[in-house]
């Protein structure tokens, strides 16, 4: 519904008074907290630097890997920390936040009370956009469609190079931020996203993408410590070589293998400390995820974290429950996050988190499990959770939105631009 | 005791055969364009049918149809070889017998005033009448499933076991036993070719002898597969060719919201109406189809039976009804005298074929592979629990409809 000056009415789940959006955005005033003095000899200093002929990495991005020279100029980061949780692999309204049929109770019941719902987002169903798991990844980090299609022309393959910027590209270019504080938590199974860590535009690119925490690479990181140690055959160290070469060269936009920061090593080093090398001891699916996010928040402290959960998408085979059982691990998964992120003083009161899924699930009335989530609405047909400080509480916001609002709204909240979003900000969430 | 065939008979193309099951003898017409409507008419109604006992007579109809398909069949080189030799007819002249359809009856008994007849009185007569040829399909049916499903039981059971307890491993991430359930798989898909190597041959052994039986006579139609690998070729292709139409059909409901939006504001019994009328429309091809390939089997067996009986172990394959026939049509030598006819030269096409011989079993599992993945493909695309790896319309059940 929309009030008579046209804006959308909200309604709220405890039935409380109903207030007009704010069109301000409460983190633009605390865009870093950096006065400017500090930018311009900061600045002056990076410049000075780089007359001197500082390095340079070089990409497609056409980013200058000059990172702690240009790092100088940036403002540090002093906002809220965004969480954002791809509810993926294809989850529908119905067993998410359908009151009745919801399967996914922590979300539903509780979150929803904490934050603004949009239970009517979707996809749009423009030429070549499609409902896929990396598209509908990319549309939410990048805020803008793509038409996308594998690199290597694989059939059903997902390796996608976004043109538009990522949300770790304008983040990290606007704010002193060290690569292992903007992660993405990827999966086994999807080695493709793993690549999704920044796009190929111009002003943008691999200087300022963001780190991945995966078990491939933990495997990478184990085989480099494995040839430092030696102790190997020289067949075996040969082996091992061409196995690590062709581990790090899979993204065919990087030149050189730039070593790991001394963070992302002491926390793989960590992890191998805890739970060993063989890739069996530790949890597996979701449920790795959300180990691997609850760690890096103690250990990394990201700013902001993108985590792609995906069992559910196991529907695809038939087995009904996989998508159930799924759903009930991400609702978890989700739990444990939140419950950590309140406990815990960095991020307690000061993280922000946006739930929203990558694509919806076909709701055939002839099929009697929901495998496939292409060529129909409900495909199309998503939601988005927003909770946090500085976000509405109770909220339902019962108008159109589009999966590439997330971008540009999180740039919002985080205080930095995002000029090559398509999307709008989502003020209605705002308190 | 048999009348005399009707002058309308003898105008037509005549083949005079015995029905066994009968234990009569008729002479049989082909069926006119009014009849192949009606009864393919019927057999489409029943293959889409909601009920299961309906494809039951779909099955045992087309097991008749196959069995006088392949009398015919023999029938007509008996005729071929009469005229080109100075054999003097027999008892089993063509021409005598009651005339009737070459299309067995769906429900009515094809034996209206023949001798069996004669010997039921008052409602038992006038229920045989009605419900014989009912009663005749579903025996047979039920005979040519059974046979079926046995066959494939394995193939499917694997299958089964392979994609739930594979995908389940897969989602609990089992790496230590990821090998299970595709190695699995491909047993069944293994297991599925050799059956289906043999399954349409059976079929036909089973029309033609006339018992349920007939169709594990493993020699029989291992001999038939030898003689005609060509053939065989062709058959398991026509069934990989035609399969992927069935498939985009079978899977199309799957996918209903994406093309008919209106479907889901539907009530249950109105999609269920919609369903059945769409299954029609399916059955319109499956039916016509499956019935092409049923008659393709029954006449690659019937070559076969003939090819293998040039030679006294070849005879000792037939079944007893199969050396009952011959013994009565073609008595002088036996079968023999029917296959040492004039040699013809192969020609072109033996040129083109007998190379084709040698690769043939490979061909044929590749075709039969092909119609594996097809099930896959359709399982994939449009789940149907564990009857979508149990049956096939096309192999066991004859059914189309499917409600989720």
């Amino acid at each position: 519904m929309d009030d008579r000056s046209g804006r959308a009415t909200e309604r709220r789940e405890d039935g409380g008074k109903l207030k007009a959006p704010r069109t301000s955005v409460g983190w633009e005033r605390r865009d870093g907290g950096v006065s400017r003095r500090q930018f311009l000899r900061d600045s002056l200093a990076g410049l000075g630097t780089l007359s001197l002929g500082g390095g340079f990495l070089a990409g497609p991005g056409g980013a200058s890997a000059a990172e702690g020279i240009v790092a100088a100029a940036r403002p540090v980061y002093r906002g809220a920390h965004v969480v954002i949780i791809r509810y993926g692999g294809g989850a529908r309204r119905r067993e998410s936040i359908d009151e009745t049929h919801t399967w996914s109770p922590f979300l539903r019941h509780e979150l929803t009370r904490r934050g603004t719902l949009f239970p009517l987002m979707e996809i749009a169903s423009n030429q070549g956009v499609e409902t896929g798991h990396g598209q509908g990844t990319l549309n939410i980090l990048t805020g803008a469609y793509g038409a996308y299609r594998d690199v290597n022309h694989r059939l059903l393959g997902e390796r996608f190079e976004p043109v538009a910027p990522t949300l770790f590209e304008y983040l990290r270019k606007s704010f002193a931020i060290p690569e292992h504080q903007a992660l993405i938590i990827n999966g086994e199974d999807r080695i493709d996203e793993e690549f999704y860590a920044f796009s190929n535009h111009h002003l943008f690119g691999v200087g300022y993408r963001s780190n991945v925490l995966s078990l491939y690479r933990f495997k990478t990181h184990l085989l480099r410590r494995r040839l430092e140690q030696g102790g190997q055959s020289a067949e075996e160290r040969r082996r091992m070589k061409a196995e690590l070469g062709k581990m790090e060269s899979l993204d065919g936009r990087v030149d050189t293998r730039a070593p790991q920061s001394k963070a992302m090593e002491g926390f793989w080093d960590r992890w191998r400390d805890y739970y060993g090398e063989d890739g069996l001891r530790n949890p597996r699916g979701d449920r790795l995820l959300t180990e691997l996010a609850l760690r890096a928040m103690r250990q990394l402290h990201p700013r902001l974290m993108m985590i792609h959960y995906q069992d559910c998408d196991y529907v695809h085979w038939g087995n009904l429950n996989h998508y159930t059982r799924g759903i009930q691990i991400m609702d978890q998964g989700i739990r444990q996050i939140v419950e950590f992120a309140d406990r815990d003083e960095r991020y307690r009161d000061n993280t922000v988190f946006v739930i929203v899924p990558d694509c919806g699930r076909d709701a055939s009335p002839l099929r009697a499990v929901p495998c496939q989530h292409h060529f129909t609405r409900a495909s199309r047909e998503i939601f988005a959770l927003l909770l946090g400080p500085g976000i509405g509480r109770g909220k339902v916001v019962d108008r159109h939105a589009e999966q590439i609002d997330i971008a540009p709204t999180v740039a919002a909240i985080m205080g930095f631009n995002s000029a090559h979003t398509e999307g709008r900000v989502l003020e209605e969430a705002f308190a | 005791m048999n009348p005399a065939p009707t002058a309308a008979c003898r105008e037509h193309d005549l083949n005079t055969v015995t029905d066994e099951e009968a234990g009569w003898e008729a002479t049989f017409r082909s069926a006119g364009p009014a009849e192949v409507l009606m009864k393919m008419g019927l057999g489409i109604v029943f293959s889409a049918s909601a009920l299961p006992i309906l494809p039951v007579l779909v099955m045992g109809w087309l097991t008749r149809l196959m069995r006088r398909r392949i009398r015919v069949y023999w029938m007509r080189r008996i005729t071929e070889v009469r005229e080109l030799s100075d054999f003097e007819p027999t008892a089993g002249a063509v021409g005598k017998g009651p005339c009737r359809s070459a299309w067995p009856n769906w429900l009515m008994a094809d034996d209206l005033t023949g001798e069996a007849s004669l010997s039921n009185r008052g409602a038992m007569r006038f229920l045989r009448r009605c419900f014989g040829g009912g009663v005749q399909n579903f025996k047979a049916g039920l005979a040519a499933l059974a046979g079926a499903w046995v066959l494939t039981l394995p193939a499917g059971a694997l299958w089964t076991f392979s994609w739930y307890a594979g995908w389940n491993n897969s989602f609990n991430k089992g790496y230590e036993q990821a090998a299970v359930g595709p190695l699995t798989g491909l047993a069944g898909v293994a297991l599925f070719i050799a059956a289906m190597n043999f399954l349409p041959l059976a079929h036909a052994r089973q029309a033609s002898a006339g018992t349920w039986k007939a169709f594990f006579d493993y020699r029989a139609v291992r001999g038939v597969i030898r003689t005609r690998r060509p053939a065989c070729v062709g058959l398991a292709f026509c069934y990989a060719l035609f399969g992927m139409v069935l498939l985009v059909l079978l899977v199309l409901p799957g996918f209903i919201e994406g093309f008919y939006p209106a479907a889901t504001e539907m009530s249950r019994p109105e999609l269920r109406a919609l369903t059945r009328r769409y299954y029609l429309g399916v059955a319109a091809f499956g039916f016509p189809c499956l019935m092409m390939l049923k008659l393709l089997a029954a006449r690659i067996y019937a070559q076969g039976m003939l090819t293998l009986s040039r030679e006294e172990a070849g005879r000792l394959l037939l079944s007893d009804r199969e050396r009952e026939f011959f013994d009565r049509y073609a008595p002088a030598g036996g079968v023999g005298f029917l296959t040492t006819k004039r040699k013809r030269s192969p020609g072109l096409a033996g040129v083109v074929l007998r190379p084709i011989g040698f690769v043939a079993p490979l061909a044929t599992a590749a075709c039969w592979f092909a119609f594996a993945a097809q099930i896959y493909l359709s399982q994939f695309l449009y789940f149907k629990s564990f009857a979508g790896w149990l049956n096939h319309p096309w192999i066991q059940l004859p059914r189309f409809f499917y409600w989720p």
